[in-house]
């Protein structure tokens, strides 16, 4: 966990984020550090999976691709964790990037309305939505001092020309609350993988014990996808798992299921 | 069942009188059958019955009171959802039912849309459809990764977001939300629903409403459900009447036959007046 979030920024950065155990080290805590500070608490609670925005009830996929017998067991789904990482990598990094660094309502509603000509199936296009704007809820109450969060809120909720797609609006909230750019593309592959592998456990194709090792393990993988993906331009974005992607098209069809999509 | 009628009769006078002094008058009612009850080193009533095991119906401490509820939201705006009413209780205890029954008596004055927590199927929310509860574009099933309490719960989102588009839809009057069925731990936010209905029924034993927990004690209405099974489970309406109102401190409960409609109207009324007090309207 430390070391997803650990990293080195750039020293012209005006975030430059302090390691919380150096804090004490500090002899002169400037302004700028007592910042920091406070970002990271933000960071956190962005990061968190107690935060209300409805992740526990999406498996991106993985349901289906057990019920496919796709993924039948922790070896399995190792390598389904690694390629779902990978798709987000490819397909969603650039979007959560451009509009982390341009973080206002006209970039973000040409990257929302262009993820949701992107999307190719309706249940991740379903899954993205509800996260979506569920984050925009909960960021727009709690990060009451950023007042262009309720004025976007305010402004498109029930509105047809956007969608609220969740890697826009990630990338937005990051990006409003001071996150710089790489610990905003590193955290969202972070909430990716918690997510999958919470539904795995949820799903008892792994236990808690050993998904949290996965979870470790697959660290490696996601900082790959992350050094590999980072900083694109949307007009990058591409699909790299297009069978993964047809199987979560086929959640809407199992007649039992756990999740959402 | 007459000398187990007769059993809980009397216990359920001594206990109200909470002395000792009575006991030994309750020990002179001779209970041949197996029967009587005691004070146990504990201060409780014990007694047996019907060869079960010695047992108390004593109010036990559980989590939450009735009075301390959560209050209504002040910063509540029924434009952007219209008043929810969240109906929770354990697997097959009639919430379904009960959102049929709910359909069928308010549908014709007033505007409903209402949104199903199904465990692992879509079978809730097609039994709705299928029974013509609400026209189908009304009703919405949400799948809740296993963990139908989280989403009453400690994550909304997932029911906030259909509910608000619903409303919005549909200018609902009201909107109904059903939970997943769980253990009676579970119970809604605030946040979520405006009028908390949790309902259980009797052939889970007349121990439940004791067991309390926050479904039970901090519900703004407690359903008693299928009380016509209570002499075929040997469940004591009595006992549970006490121990509801005990545990919720006097707060409203009702006995109910929701599938033969049997207490719906009660149930109504208590919906609505709510929903009155909340919204400011009128019923129609």
């Amino acid at each position: 966990m430390e070391r997803v979030m650990e990293c080195d920024y750039p020293a012209s950065k005006k975030n430059k984020v302090v390691h919380p155990m150096d804090c004490e080290m500090k002899e002169e805590p400037t302004n700028a550090a007592s910042m920091n500070q406070h970002s990271l608490w933000s960071q956190w609670q962005l990061l968190d999976s107690i935060l209300p925005t409805g992740g526990f009830a999406h498996s991106y996929g993985l349901e289906a691709a057990m019920q496919s017998r796709m993924v039948n067991n922790p070896e399995e789904l190792r390598s389904f964790v690694v390629q779902v990482l990978e798709n987000t990598g490819s397909l969603l990094l650039p979007f959560v990037c451009c509009a982390n660094k341009s973080p206002d309502a006209a970039t973000w509603v040409k990257l929302d309305q262009l993820l949701e000509a992107m999307l190719t199936n309706e249940v991740s296009r379903k899954a993205s939505m509800s996260q979506g704007s569920a984050l925009l809820r909960v960021a727009a109450s709690v990060f009451t001092e950023i007042q262009s969060l309720q004025d976007l809120r305010q402004t498109f909720l029930g509105s047809k020309i956007v969608s609220f797609h969740h890697a826009p609006i990630f990338g937005l909230i990051c990006g409003l609350v001071g996150f710089d750019s790489e610990t905003t593309q590193r955290a969202y592959m972070f909430v990716t993988m918690r997510d999958v592998i919470s539904a795995a456990t949820r799903l008892n194709l792994i236990g808690p014990l050993a998904a949290s090792v996965l979870q470790h393990q697959v660290a490696e993988d996601a900082e790959r996808m992350v050094q590999k993906w980072k900083d694109r331009g949307v007009e990058e974005a591409t699909q790299t798992s297009p069978l993964l992607d047809a199987l979560q098209g086929c959640h809407a069809y199992m007649f039992s299921r756990l999740f959402c999509t | 069942m007459a000398s187990h009628d007769h059993d809980h009769h009397h216990h359920h006078h001594h206990s109200h009188d909470d002395g000792d002094h009575h006991h030994s008058h309750h020990q002179d009612g001779s209970h041949g059958g197996g029967g009587g009850s005691w004070v146990g080193e504990d201060g409780r009533v014990w007694h047996s019955h019907d060869g079960l095991a010695p047992h108390s119906h004593e109010p036990i401490y559980s989590p939450g009171d009735f009075s301390k509820r959560a209050p209504p939201l002040i910063s509540r705006r029924f434009a952007e959802r219209a008043f929810t009413v969240g109906i929770g209780g354990p697997v097959g205890t009639g919430k379904t039912a009960l959102m049929l029954a709910l359909c069928r008596s308010l549908r014709e004055k007033y505007s409903l849309a209402a949104v199903t927590n199904d465990i692992f199927t879509k079978e809730d929310g097609e039994f709705l459809i299928k029974h013509g509860a609400l026209p189908e574009e009304r009703i919405r099933a949400v799948e809740t990764g296993g963990c139908p309490h989280a989403a009453i719960r400690e994550d909304i989102s997932i029911n906030l977001g259909p509910l608000e588009e619903l409303s919005n839809l549909y200018k609902a009057d009201l909107l109904l939300c059903e939970s997943g069925g769980d253990n009676l731990a579970a119970n809604f936010s605030r946040e979520l629903a405006d009028y908390i209905i949790y309902i259980i029924d009797v052939s889970g034993g007349d121990k439940i409403p004791r067991k309390g927990g926050p479904g039970i004690t901090q519900a703004d209405l407690l359903i008693i459900n299928k009380t016509d099974l209570a002499p075929a489970v040997g469940a004591d309406l009595a006992v549970m009447e006490r121990d509801a109102l005990r545990m919720r401190e006097g707060g409203p409960f009702v006995f109910a036959q929701v599938k033969h409609g049997v207490g719906v109207e009660e149930i109504v009324n208590h919906i609505l007046q709510a929903w009155e007090i909340a919204t400011g309207n009128k019923r129609r």
